[in-house]
């Protein structure tokens, strides 16, 4: 066996494992949720060294000042291991600091604008006369959900007044569409995954064809396996 | 040494790091101090990727006990440790050794490991919200008989059935996650950034120290 085929069949197996979940949870489904994790952070780690190289390479290695910087960040970064010391965890403190301190700075930054001022804009900007009744419908559909929603999370103000009551139920009601919707839209992205899967067992191109071959083999040695083991667990009590 | 351990030095970096990407943005410093900004985002870049290493030495502290105390499912954990270390290996940046991210070997264990694996445990996922929306959507009271009939009606429209039988089911569909679902989503953003700036600002006045937090 080629070792491209050997490889077909990894994945073929890989994959029938993860879905023997969906009987019970059994030692094929435990070999590929180790095995991703196993494989997920190698390659993680693989990633952020070639990373690592790029950077020294290409910007940091030019001058004397910037590969003292890339150094110094290395040896920051060897701080982080103090998290699994109690003695010295105050050092561990330096560059989650600098971590946190420049992501709190970048979101100060986007959010302001991306998520505040460019939504509040955007919804401000929508019109509901001169245009066509459909459209007007919509615009004004979108304001009243936006502001009786944002209203609904008000907490600053106690909501004992009575106009409050139908605008929470709206925004309730609202709500309980657009999560209603982003749900229908998330099983489908997941059963579209699911297809995917499917294509591939099934050798449909782009996918190899040869795990078309492997797919019933493999099937069955699992199913059979697990059949004949929990058929054994039984007879033994 | 009890100096260094004192609290009010990481909250002293944060703040300096914070505004050192908050002020130049608002105030125009000129290019020269943009460049400087710029760097210093690349440089904690540097400094945060040993948080990864830091994952890796997490896994190892579980799993090398389990392994050689021989504990419940020691196999697996024997397993997990050995595809760490594989995909890190051959995943080297030494181009000239055949590894690194295009090497064979671990183009060969990306394409045959970890895609199956990762898009198949998402996939597995299809079938969980199915059985749990089955229990969870009963149109008990009105907002729950929104959420179950929108479902629906997105699920319908999403799959080719649904708009082969109803065809109309697909402008209903696409009204809903364009018009009522948007609004939502742009009011729950807009709520999620007030939040967010609140957090960044409590950060910035050292008010918000949980993240320091452990140790002696």
């Amino acid at each position: 066996m080629s070792v491209e085929l050997f490889g077909v069949l990894l994945g073929v197996f890989f994959t029938l494992a993860v879905y023997t979940f969906l009987y019970r949870e059994n030692p094929y489904s435990r070999i590929a949720e180790y095995v991703f994790i196993g494989a997920a952070t190698g390659y993680g780690i693989a990633y952020d060294l070639d990373w690592l190289k790029n950077q020294w390479v290409g910007t940091w290695s030019k001058t004397m000042e910037d590969s003292i910087l890339f150094v110094l960040a290395l040896l920051l970064a060897v701080l982080w291991y103090f998290r699994f010391s109690k003695r010295y965890f105050f050092l561990y403190r330096i560059p989650l600091a600098i971590t946190v301190g420049t992501y709190i700075g970048l979101a100060l930054r986007s959010v302001v604008f991306a998520q505040v001022i460019e939504q509040v804009r955007s919804t401000a900007a929508l019109k509901v006369v001169g245009i066509d009744p459909w459209t007007a419908f919509n615009n004004l559909v979108t304001m009243i959900i936006v502001v009786c929603t944002l209203a609904y999370f008000t907490f600053t103000v106690r909501q004992e007044a009575a106009f409050w009551k139908p605008v929470n139920k709206f925004a309730r009601y609202a709500m309980m569409i657009g999560f209603g919707s982003a749900y229908g839209y998330t099983v489908l992205t997941r059963m579209s995954l699911f297809i995917g899967r499917v294509q591939f067992l099934l050798g449909i191109p782009p996918n190899p064809p040869e795990a078309k071959m492997f797919f019933p083999w493999v099937a069955l040695v699992l199913l059979g396996t697990l059949l004949g083991y929990d058929y054994y667990k039984k007879t033994k009590k | 040494m009890s100096l260094l351990r004192r609290v009010e030095i990481p909250i002293a970096i944060t703040i300096i790091f914070a505004l050192i990407q908050v002020i130049p943005y608002f105030v125009n410093m000129g290019p020269a101090v943009e460049a400087t900004q710029d760097k210093v985002v690349r440089w904690t870049l540097i400094v945060s990727t040993g948080a990864l290493l830091v994952g890796l030495t997490s896994l190892l502290l579980i799993h090398v006990p389990r392994v050689t105390r021989r504990r419940t499912h020691w196999e697996y954990s024997l397993l997990l440790i050995a595809f760490m270390f594989l995909m890190t290996i051959i995943g080297l940046p030494f181009p000239e050794l055949n590894l690194g991210l295009t090497g064979y070997w671990f183009s060969f264990f990306y394409n045959n490991v970890l895609t199956p694996l990762s898009a198949s445990l998402y996939a597995i996922l299809a079938f969980y919200i199915t059985s749990a929306a089955y229990r969870a959507f009963k149109a008990r009271s009105l907002e729950a008989a929104l959420l179950l009939i929108s479902g629906t009606i997105l699920v319908l429209r999403n799959a080719p059935l649904g708009t082969f039988l109803i065809p109309q089911i697909a402008d209903l569909g696409d009204w809903i996650f364009n018009i009522p679902n948007m609004a939502v989503n742009r009011a729950i953003m807009i709520g999620g950034g007030l939040g967010a700036m609140v957090l960044g600002i409590r950060v910035l006045l050292g008010y918000e120290r949980g993240y320091l937090r452990g140790g002696e």
